[in-house]
């Protein structure tokens, strides 16, 4: 995890406590630095008062070659405890007396050096001249011990490390404390900008926990969710009212179309009686003798003929209505049996003299034996039909698979559609150009499209003028037995 | 000159000739020694009086120096009238004048008598050279005849003296 991804918190905590460290690192860099300095320059100062006492009384012990008294003058330095050793150099700089301080016993240097200090690893050494009416008559040196200035300056640097940790863990509770402050506004806002995003709820609200920028993020957010939510309530209310107003429609149109169905069938149902007995007393007439006079007979044998078509007509318009009117019960089928049922039920079919070649097994699918006779029915009266005089017609029956489908084709050598015929060919009263001069009235392919399509079918053809069609239907593939 | 200066102490502190401590010595008298009332622009002169026991080396060891702002000179004579007019008179031990004569001649003047002959201070001296038991060369001061002269001595002269009271 790079800072980039740390909580706001641990960022504000982080960054704080960064500030202060440097800012505690420079002060105690600072001060123990400055008080070392301090301490130093302050020793100095001591050891060279220490001294200039020395130098400043010596110089007659000097010049009067007085060692007794140069060493009483060298014991006085021990009023300064931190003297560790003293002594006084000729001017040619032997040594002319030396004083050390009880129990110690390091060197101190047996020849004068000129005047200044050292620091050492445990003491300060100074040298000084001595001088008698301005002129050099020899050289003091004092040494001191440094331990008790290291041991303070120990302690101040403890103090001011103890202080800077003592800090640290303030300012670190501290933050702890503003972090707080400042994230809790924002962890609030973000868990309810979750929680309405997890629930979709637009209703909920942030909490506002302050009138800072935060409040106001808050503030906007919470508008935006009322906004969020007033739309959205109005999206469902328009939804609802279209919704009813669909169902409102649907529910007519069925029952329009309903009405229109039974006003249909009944009217076909009831057309049929009077064309019967127009037929029939056509045909009863053709028998009399009045019938037999040649132009009676032609225009008699006319009106039977004519109430025949119209007959038919009815008779698909009522297979039309019906398969529109019925509820399919669907069942798996064996297509086999179902093209012998229709061979058997319909013998013109044989006795026509066309070919049939059905390529057996053409396999199982979920349908309503009727509506599938029925289709089948009008796709081969089709293909017996449409063939130019002169050819025999031949037909291929074959089927497979096709995903969770099985499509079943029927081609014939008729004489074929043109390519603009076939995207209409499926709607009712519907023909093909070139089909003017064979007999039918445009229900057929109509009654295969709505039965195929109850039983959740499709249907199509391919062809080409003068080269025969291939229909086919696609129907959802059943198990086998 | 310096130099030659500190050579010379060097000298008289390893106390190899007589004659160089003592000359030393007193040299170093009159840089402790605080004579009132000098004329600022006339010599410092030590005189000596009688035979002279340092040679040339005591005017080696001043050559150059001050007191004050004062050059010093060395005289030399027999004759107390001659040495009338200086600041330190030392009397050499084989001096003609008897010490007292000396002394009186002196009095109630701002003069440091110096002498190294054995009674010299029961004599009337002020300050006298002489020899402890160990060789070392020290300083015997009657100190209130010194006062009394009007002289003042630095404390770090006196303490490392022999220093005598009693009446001046």
């Amino acid at each position: 995890m790079t800072p980039r991804d740390w909580p706001i918190g641990r960022k504000f905590v982080a960054g704080t406590l960064a500030i202060t460290l440097t800012a505690i690192a420079f002060v105690s860099v600072f001060l123990i630095v400055s008080e070392q300095r301090l301490v130093r320059a302050e020793r100095v100062a001591n050891t060279h008062a220490l001294l200039g006492m020395v130098a400043n009384n010596a110089a007659a012990s000097l010049v009067f070659d007085d060692e007794a008294v140069a060493q009483q003058i060298l014991a006085g330095t021990t009023a300064e405890p931190t003297t560790r050793a003293a002594a006084l150099y000729r001017s040619d700089g032997s040594i002319f007396a030396s004083f050390s301080a009880p129990r110690y016993t390091s060197p101190i240097p047996q020849s004068a050096q000129p005047s200044g200090a050292a620091f050492t690893a445990d003491h300060l050494d100074a040298f000084a001249d001595v001088l008698s009416s301005g002129k050099k008559v020899g050289t003091a040196f004092v040494r001191t011990d440094l331990s008790a200035m290291r041991e303070r300056f120990r302690g101040y640097t403890m103090t001011v490390l103890g202080c800077s940790a003592v800090a640290v863990v303030l300012v670190l509770v501290l933050a702890r404390l503003l972090q707080r402050l400042i994230t809790q506004p924002l962890l609030s806002l973000s868990s309810t900008a979750a929680a309405v995003t997890q629930k979709s709820d637009f209703s909920l609200r942030a909490r506002k926990l302050g009138q800072d920028e935060v409040g106001q993020l808050v503030d906007a957010f919470n508008r935006m969710l009322e906004e969020v939510e007033t739309s959205q309530q109005k999206v469902r209310t328009h939804a609802a009212s279209l919704e009813q107003q669909v169902n409102e429609r649907t529910a007519r149109l069925s029952e329009m179309v309903a009405e229109m169905e039974a006003f249909s069938y009944s009217v076909s149902h009831d057309l049929r009686a009077p064309l019967r007995t127009i037929r029939s007393f056509a045909e009863v007439i053709l028998e009399t003798p009045a019938g037999r006079d040649a132009v009676t007979g032609h225009h008699l044998r006319r009106i039977a003929r004519a109430a025949q078509r119209m007959d038919r007509l009815i008779v698909d318009l009522l297979a039309y209505s019906k398969v529109a009117k019925t509820e399919l019960k669907l069942e798996p089928l064996d297509l086999d049996d179902v093209i012998d049922d229709v061979l058997a039920d319909y013998p013109q079919f044989a006795a026509s003299g066309a070919e049939i070649e059905i390529r057996k097994p053409l396999g199982r699918v979920l349908g309503h034996n009727a509506a599938i006779s029925q289709a089948i029915y009008n796709l081969m009266a089709n293909a017996t039909k449409f063939v130019p005089d002169g050819r025999r017609p031949a037909i291929s029956i074959w089927a497979h698979e096709r995903g969770p489908n099985r499509r079943l084709f029927i081609r014939d050598n008729g004489v074929g559609i043109a390519e603009e015929d076939l995207s209409r060919l499926f709607r009712i009263f519907e023909r093909a150009q070139n089909a003017a001069k064979f007999d039918g009235n445009g229900v057929g392919l109509s009654i295969v499209r709505r039965a195929v399509e109850k039983m959740n079918g499709e249907v199509g053809a391919t062809s080409a003028l003068g080269e025969g069609s291939t229909f086919w239907l696609e129907l959802p593939q059943a198990s086998p037995p | 000159l310096i130099a030659v200066g500190c050579t010379m102490i060097g000298w008289a502190q390893e106390a190899v000739p007589e004659s160089s401590a003592k000359a030393a010595f007193v040299f170093h008298l009159t840089q402790f020694t605080t004579w009132p009332g000098l004329a600022p622009d006339a010599p410092f002169k030590i005189g000596i009086l009688g035979p002279d026991p340092f040679g040339s080396v005591l005017d080696k060891i001043v050559e150059g120096e001050k007191v004050g702002s004062r050059r010093i000179v060395v005289v030399r004579s027999n004759f107390l009238a001659n040495l009338a007019d200086c600041q330190l008179v030392y009397v050499s031990a084989a001096a003609a004048d008897p010490t007292p004569l000396i002394t009186n001649a002196f009095k109630g003047r701002p003069v440091l008598i110096v002498g190294d002959g054995s009674d010299f201070i029961a004599q009337g001296g002020m300050v006298r050279l002489f020899r402890t038991p160990e060789r070392k060369l020290r300083l015997q001061v009657r100190l209130p005849r010194v006062h009394a002269a009007g002289l003042k001595m630095s404390a770090q002269l006196l303490r490392v003296a022999e220093v005598q009271e009693g009446s001046p």
